[in-house]
């Protein structure tokens, strides 16, 4: 399928401790669509973080095939697969993971900074997301110097300001009240709605799921259910 | 961006930047204060050495050096003097005869230097002159009178006004002698100089051995700076090279000056590069705790598409920026010090008593800082390059985190 973003076929990742060996994903395959709002739910240990791992070309399956956009991410080298996180996947972390010594601008600005996008149309690129995010005020403000709803704004404007083809977020309600986390849940579905971009989620919260389009449960490292709405 | 945040990550962890900071000036300092001590100290040695001895850049006969003897002379001594004194950078230059010859008294006789010279122009120049603790200094350049040092008196068993006889050969290798009166005794602290040294008037000494008036056997050129004295030694080699005369530096006629301040130089060095490597492995120390602290957030910035260059790059640049500032607190906390060491110095006579002889030149206890911009450079490049390595390895461990296993999240 054309708009087919994220293509998993018998995707298996074994881990190797002393002598023990780990059977995170057994045989998983998966789809995913340009523009969907997907969420992967499963206990822990099913294997929800292994396979947003190896979406992210973070890791490597043990076995199997996986594909981004067309591109089976085992024939790209160390250097294509940065380059490749660079400009077409966002990531959106449970504990925001800004950079400490950047203001909230800053680290909006990294992500273009990397891309080489001249300063110029950076800075209007930033000033926008924040403006979308609702951080337009606090552009100087460092990553100490915020909430928690407040850093994980600006973490999503880092993931979605350099337009990628898709948004990886793992757990990204995990660490904020209800209230910011509803708002960031608004704020993520309407930039998926009016810039269409495809955001995969690792989650335990029901108010993500209740939002997602689809829901991929995993057990036991395969998909045991798929629900789309 | 790149160099923005270096910057503000160096000043993450103030207490421990402080400190690094504190270890590359204590480096620095050590390093500046033991080579400008120690290049005062062997300037002041090699210029004690010339002005006791031969001048910075020496102009002898050609030939002297493998058969010294009255024999070789240099030719037209008064024409060639003033030749060397118009050249550039040269502060002094004055005739001698020296030589070898027996000085006896009823009492005793024993082997003695000679170094005859024009008294008048020495003055100031020739460090023996200075030392004159008896009796007066010679007169004339023809009076028939010599200074003796105080061990020799002793030896002797001379006084002032006394006859003394010195016997020697001439130009022609006949043997000659001369009666001569003590006018003075010298002591300066050295016994090689005190015990063997007789200072003659250069004219009494060319009628005794039979030289022509402009004839002699050495000219002691006094340089405005004793480094140049072996590019100097070329230029004048070959302007001597008319007048029978070769030159030769202050390390070539010196060879026990220059074997000590080698031999001094050669474990300052190590003693140096010791200070240094124990410097680095701390800045070593301080880089790689800062990164190893940091490696979760160097998956993240890994993971959003930062190259393990860039990262490399970035690591290096915080090291960078360690080293300029560390340079920039350890050039102005020097320069008090390495002003006062330099107006006041370091007595070390406490330790080490008064007169001092260190490779047979007298050695002044005071030791002042002397600056010498290459060697200021050669440090300061030292000190920035050892620092900018022991980034190297904690940069390289740096590009190497795997994301996947630093931030443990995806």
């Amino acid at each position: 399928m054309n708009n087919t973003i994220v293509k998993m076929q018998d995707i298996k990742k074994v881990y190797h401790q002393d002598s023990v060996s780990e059977h995170a994903l057994r045989g998983l395959n998966l789809e995913v669509c340009a523009g969907e709002f997907t969420a992967i739910c499963g206990p822990s240990g099913s294997g929800k973080t292994t396979a947003l791992n190896i979406i992210g070309a973070l890791d490597t399956p043990t076995k199997g095939i996986i594909e981004v956009e067309g591109k089976n991410l085992a024939d790209l080298s160390k250097t294509e697969l940065a380059r490749m996180r660079l400009n077409r996947i966002g990531f959106i972390f449970q504990a925001y993971n800004l950079i400490p010594v950047l203001s909230a601008f800053e680290n909006a600005e990294f992500v273009l900074m990397l891309r080489g996008i001249p300063e110029k149309e950076r800075k209007e690129k930033v000033r926008a997301i924040l403006g979308k995010v609702g951080m337009a005020d606090m552009c100087d403000r460092r990553p100490d110097q915020l909430s928690g709803g407040q850093q994980q704004r600006v973490a999503i404007a880092r993931a979605v300001v350099a337009e990628p083809a898709l948004v990886l977020a793992d757990e990204p309600t995990a660490n904020v009240d209800s209230k910011t986390a509803d708002s960031l849940l608004d704020l993520m579905e309407r930039l998926n709605k009016e810039r269409d971009v495809t955001f995969l989620f690792s989650t335990h919260d029901h108010r993500v799921m209740d939002r997602a389009a689809r829901v991929v449960t995993l057990t036991d490292g395969i998909i045991t259910e798929d629900i789309r709405r | 961006m790149i160099a923005r945040m270096a910057w503000r990550n160096l000043w993450r962890n103030r207490r421990r930047t402080i400190i690094t900071l504190v270890s590359i000036a204590f480096g620095f300092l050590l390093a500046l204060t033991f080579t400008s001590l120690s290049d005062g100290s062997y300037g002041q040695m090699i210029d004690t050495a010339a002005r006791m001895g031969t001048g910075h850049v020496t102009i002898e006969p050609q030939g002297y050096r493998d058969k010294p003897g009255h024999d070789l002379v240099v030719r037209d001594t008064g024409q060639l003097a003033d030749e060397v004194r118009a050249m550039p950078g040269i502060e002094n230059a004055t005739i001698r005869i020296v030589g070898q010859a027996m000085a006896a008294t009823s009492a005793d006789s024993t082997g003695a230097g000679i170094i005859a010279l024009d008294p008048e122009s020495e003055q100031g120049v020739f460090f023996l002159l200075n030392h004159v603790v008896e009796g007066q200094q010679l007169a004339s350049r023809e009076e028939k009178k010599v200074l003796i040092g105080k061990g020799m008196a002793r030896r002797l068993d001379l006084n002032l006004g006394k006859k003394l006889v010195l016997t020697t050969t001439d130009k022609t290798g006949e043997i000659v002698s001369g009666l001569v009166r003590v006018a003075g005794i010298f002591s300066t602290g050295v016994d090689e100089a005190d015990k063997y040294i007789i200072i003659v008037p250069i004219d009494y000494m060319r009628v005794l051995l039979g030289y022509s008036k402009n004839e002699a056997t050495q000219i002691a050129v006094y340089l405005n700076d004793r480094r140049d004295a072996e590019e100097k030694s070329h230029a004048l080699a070959l302007l001597a090279a008319a007048y029978n005369g070769t030159a030769l530096p202050w390390s070539v006629m010196m060879p026990d000056v220059a074997g000590v301040i080698l031999m001094d130089s050669t474990g300052n060095y190590f003693l140096q590069v010791f200070i240094f490597l124990l410097v680095g492995a701390g800045i070593l120390n301080t880089v790689l705790m800062g990164v190893m602290e940091r490696l979760r957030e160097f998956g993240i910035m890994l993971a959003v598409g930062m190259s393990p260059g860039k990262l490399w790059r970035m690591i290096m640049t915080e090291t960078f920026w360690l080293a300029v500032v560390g340079l920039l607190v350890s050039s102005v906390l020097s320069v008090p010090v390495y002003w006062y060491l330099h107006k006041y110095g370091i007595d070390i006579s406490v330790w080490l008593g008064e007169d001092q002889v260190y490779g047979g030149v007298l050695f002044d206890p005071l030791m002042k800082a002397e600056f010498y911009l290459d060697h200021a450079i050669l440090i300061f490049s030292g000190v920035f390059i050892l620092i900018l390595a022991a980034g190297l390895y904690p940069a390289f461990l740096a590009a190497r985190t795997r994301p996947v296993e630093t931030i443990k999240i995806l």
